[in-house]
Formats: C-alpha cells, structure tokens, sequence
C-alpha cells in the first residue's frame, strides 16, 4: 500500500470516526491528521496482517485515548495546585469536561442527535470508543478486538456494558 | 426473571455475534417472553440513534493542511508527557533533585569533625590557648586553675622566666644529655613502649624526654604559633601518649573549611580529659603541708624548667600519668577538691622544696646523685594546695 493509497481510503474514515470521539470538528481534525501522520510514518512497517481501516482506526482510538490520559492527568494536577499554571503548551485542554461537552450545533441539527452524542461523551474513553467502533463505523467483534487489543468474548461484554450505560443516559436525559 | 449474561446475549443477538445454538435458545425464550423482547427493543433503539448520527466528511483542506504538516515535518503528538508531573512542578522537581545531589556530594568530600560537649565556657577555650604545652588545664571544673593559669602567664614576664619555647622539650634535651641520659634511637622505640613494667629508671627518663621532645618537634613543624593550635596538638599528642584518653573517632585534620571548630573540638576535648593548672619559672620554698607560708615565691637558684612537671586537678589524668611515667603502685589518694598533684617527669629526680608565694606556689627539684635510691612515689610526687596561683617548677641541679 502507498502513501497516496492509505489517505484515499482511510483519511475520511478517520476524521468521522475522530468527529465521534471527540465531539467538535476541530479536535477531530486534529486527531484524524495526527493519527493520519503517525499512519504514513509507520506504513513501511505495515505487513498487512489486518485491513488497513482496521490498522488506521487502532492507531487512531490509540492516539485518541492517549490525550484522554494525558487531560485527566493535567486536569488531576489543576486540581490539586489549586489552579497555578506554567501556562506551557501542556496546558492547552484536548477534551472539555465531559459534564458540559461543547456540542457542534451545525453537526447535530437535530435535538435527539445532540441528545445522542452528548450521551456519547459523557461514556468513558473504552466504552465510547467501542459504541463507535459498533455502530457508527459497523465494525465486526473481530475488527473492534484488533482494533482495541480485546479478545472477542470480552468485546461482547463490554459492548453490552456501553450499550446498557449509553440507554441509561439517554432515559435520562429524555426525563 | 433477567440475568446480566440473558442481557450480554441479547446485545449480541442484536449484532448477529451469537453461536447458532446460543441463538436459537434466545429466540425460544424472545418468542415467549415480552419482558426480553422489550429489553431487546431498547438496546436496538440505542444503537440505531447512534447509527443515526450522520457522518461528516472532512472540512474542506483538510488534506491540504494534513501535506503541509507533513512538508513541515511535524511530528506527531508524543504520547506521553515526559513525567508524570504537571508542568508548574517541574522546575520544583528539578531544584529538589540538584540539592539532593548537592548535599550527597558535600557529605561525601567534607570531613566532619566531631565537637565534643559541652562545650567549653569561652574563658576556658582562652586561657587553654594561651597555656604553654606544659600547662594543659583540662579539668572543666576546675575556675580556680583556670585562672591560676592566667595568673601564672601574666606573672611570667614579671619573674623573668624563660618562655615556654625557649625552655620546652629542647631545654628538656640538654637536660638529659647533661645528665648522661641516652636519646638515640632505643629510647625512641622506648617511647611508645607500654609504660610500666621492666624498664629501668634510665629507659623511663628517656622515654618520657623523647616523648615531649617530639611534642616540641610537631609543634614547631606545623608552624604552630597560636594559643589554641597549641594546646590542640598538644592534645594531640598527650592522646597519642596515652596521658589523656583517645578520641572515639581518628585524629582530625585541620580542615580549611572550618578551622575553628577543629580548634574548639580539641579544646573541648583537653577540658574533657586531663587536667593541668599551670608551672613555669623557678622558686623554692617550703612544702605546701607547710604550716608557716613563705612570704613570698622568690626565685631560687636553678633554672626555670616549666616541662619538668606536671599538675593535676582532677584523678583520672593523674592516675594516667602516674602509671605512664612509671610510677611503681598504685597512684596515691589525692583530694582534688582541695589539692593539686604535682609530678616531675625526669627520672631519677627528686623534689627539694615546695613553697607557696603570694602569687604562685614554687616546685623545686633536682637530679639524685649516683649514690641515692630513687623512691618515685615520694620523692617526684607532691600534692599542693588547689590555690588559684599558678605552679612555678624549678630545676636546681648543678651544673
């Protein structure tokens, strides 16, 4: 596979699929380029093993889940140095707070999709990113395990997981 | 009655993920069951809303500005922060970490003196310094010796007497050798002997000649010139001897980085151990048990020998010495809260005369003649009165 090859195929399946995770257009496109690039860099060592779009999306959700731990950690330390800042690059928030996500309001036209993808991010890093995997991007159990590093069995438990947690959020938010 | 894992096949169900028998065991129970095919409904109704969120293509340029990050050559987001520390406590981190260092190095090349305690009273440091190395005072108790050696150096210039120097270990050397004492290499090895047991009056002498010859030597090849340096390598060398009681740690070297607590340990430690009041001069006079005083301490006719004697102000430098100049026995009682020990270092010697002066008590003795026994016990030993004057120690052998 070329250069030329990978992005033709993969660069829009990985900004929908960074636009699912993150929420907003622009961390999106930030995070699609980023794992896009870190694609390019490592495709001489892609052996084909799995589907390309299998191989973008681990190395998409990995980068992705990266930051999330790199934010709860900073946002750890605001806590506790009780809001002192070097004000240095790491500074600079990837995710807003999952209790008020900034929703793309030209994205979700609709009260129900706004409804949904609020309910989306307010799920944790694995669980949201499996409930994207499944559904939006309509992975099988084998793709999403290649994907997430998870054998098959417990794919299926924690897509029931997600998926019991994401109706009880959104039971919610309809009451 | 609905079970996590009737739950978990559902979901599975709803994506088409469940084994053939798994499905048709499922179904069987969908088919009689409302209250499983409503939990069914809801998880299909879940994943069609989010199915139903509609897919975005990327924004206009994105690939061009995806090219230009990668003509830029930018690297992707590293992924991981370097620590785990946030950022406004790395340089914290950073400061903590080189003083951890630093103070690692600093114990490991610094040499580190012990300082005895308690320390000495300021006066007391003062009046060791300016004590000639036969005056070692280290008795801390002792005010009353204290200033008997002050006394004793202010009176010094007005009896005329020799200064320390000029009458230390070498007026002790001429004295040997004008007594035919041998100093020569077997006395030598002699001085570090262990004191005491075969050794003839002649090897004692000069065993004890050699060891306070070679104070003299050390001080004059340390080019010590100040009062404290002084009692210090006196210190020094009296632990050596055994007279005053070793240091628990190794000898400290004078160290540039802080001279002046080496100066205050050894100090200290002088107070801790032995004693001295002070002797210096030439006089004679009637014995200290003497009921009629002199009137005075008037020099006698012999020569001032401030290193032939030594005085005690407290029992445990006393009962050193006694054994290390070898004196036969056990050292005799001796009430320091009222007297002072004198003893005289050479061999074969003999107290003459014990006269106590307005201003300093008077210790004469001198050399026995080839005829006389020697009797160390009586006649090199003498208390005198714990006076606050200052010892003045005469040889009046002829010459």
């Amino acid at each position: 596979m070329t250069e030329k090859e990978l992005i033709d195929q993969t660069a829009g399946l990985v900004y929908n699929l960074a636009l699912r995770l993150t929420g907003n257009r622009a961390d999106a496109e930030d995070l699609a380029q980023d794992a896009l690039l870190r694609g390019l860099r490592a495709l001489p060592d892609f052996r084909g093993d799995s589907l390309p779009s299998t191989w973008i999306y681990r190395i998409t959700v990995n980068a992705w889940k990266n930051r999330v731990r790199a934010e709860k950690r900073r946002a750890f330390w605001r806590t506790v140095t009780f809001g002192f800042s070097s004000g240095g690059e790491d500074d600079e928030p990837i995710e807003p707070p999952a209790s008020d996500p900034p929703l793309d309001a030209e994205l979700e036209k609709t009260e129900s999709g706004a409804a949904v993808q609020k309910a989306l991010l307010e799920l944790d890093a694995d669980d949201r990113a499996i409930v994207v995997l499944r559904e939006i991007e309509e992975k099988s159990y084998e793709e999403i395990g290649e994907v997430l590093g998870l054998a098959q069995g417990t794919v299926k438990s924690r897509l029931f997981r997600a998926r019991a947690k994401l109706k009880s959020l959104l039971q919610k938010a309809a009451a | 009655m609905m079970n996590d894992e009737t739950r978990e096949r559902l979901s599975a169900y709803l994506d088409g993920a469940l084994p053939e028998d798994q499905r048709r065991e499922l179904e069987t129970r969908l088919a009689s069951s409302e209250e499983l095919r409503g939990e069914l409904e809801e998880l299909r109704a879940v994943s069609r809303a989010v199915r139903e969120l509609p897919k975005a293509p990327p924004p206009p340029g994105f690939l061009a500005r995806l090219e230009a990050r990668r003509a830029r050559g930018d690297a992707p987001r590293p992924d991981r922060a370097w620590v785990f520390l946030p950022p406004a406590a790395r340089p914290f981190a950073l400061a903590l970490s080189c003083g951890i260092v630093a103070l690692w190095i600093w114990q490991d090349t610094v040499v580190r003196i012990p300082i005895p305690v308690p320390a000495p009273p300021a006066a007391q440091l003062e009046t060791a310094a300016s004590a000639p190395i036969s005056q070692l005072n280290v008795s801390a108790a002792a005010a009353g010796s204290l200033k008997s050696s002050a006394d004793a150096l202010d009176q010094k210039s007005a009896l005329g007497l020799e200064s320390v120097r000029g009458s230390g270990g070498s007026g002790l050397a001429a004295h040997a050798k004008a007594k035919g004492y041998a100093i020569g290499e077997e006395s030598a090895g002699a001085a570090l002997k262990p004191s005491g047991t075969a050794m003839t009056e002649e090897e004692r002498s000069a065993r004890n000649i050699e060891m306070f010859a070679d104070l003299e030597k050390q001080k004059d090849k340390l080019a010590v010139s100040g009062g404290p340096d002084r009692a210090a390598q006196s210190a020094a060398m009296l632990r050596r001897a055994g007279l005053i009681p070793a240091e628990p740690t190794p000898e400290p070297v004078l160290s540039a980085r802080a001279p002046r607590m080496m100066k205050k340990a050894e100090a200290s430690a002088l107070s801790d151990d032995g004693s001295l009041a002070s002797a210096s001069g030439a006089s004679a006079a009637p014995p200290a048990a003497s009921a009629a005083p002199a009137p005075s301490a008037a020099p006698e006719s012999g020569r001032p020998a401030p290193d032939g004697a030594l005085v005690f102000t407290e029992p445990r430098g006393f009962a050193s010495a006694w054994v290390l100049l070898g004196f036969p026995n056990d050292p005799p009682v001796v009430n320091f809260a009222r007297q002072r020990a004198v003893l005289i270092k050479p061999s074969a010697t003999k107290i003459v005369s014990i006269k106590p002066g307005p201003d300093a008590i008077a210790v004469v003795y001198r050399s026995l003649g080839p005829d006389e026994t020697a009797d160390p016990a009586n006649d090199r030993f003498a208390p005198i009165p714990q006076e606050p004057k200052a010892v003045v120690i005469t040889d009046s052998t002829s010459r």
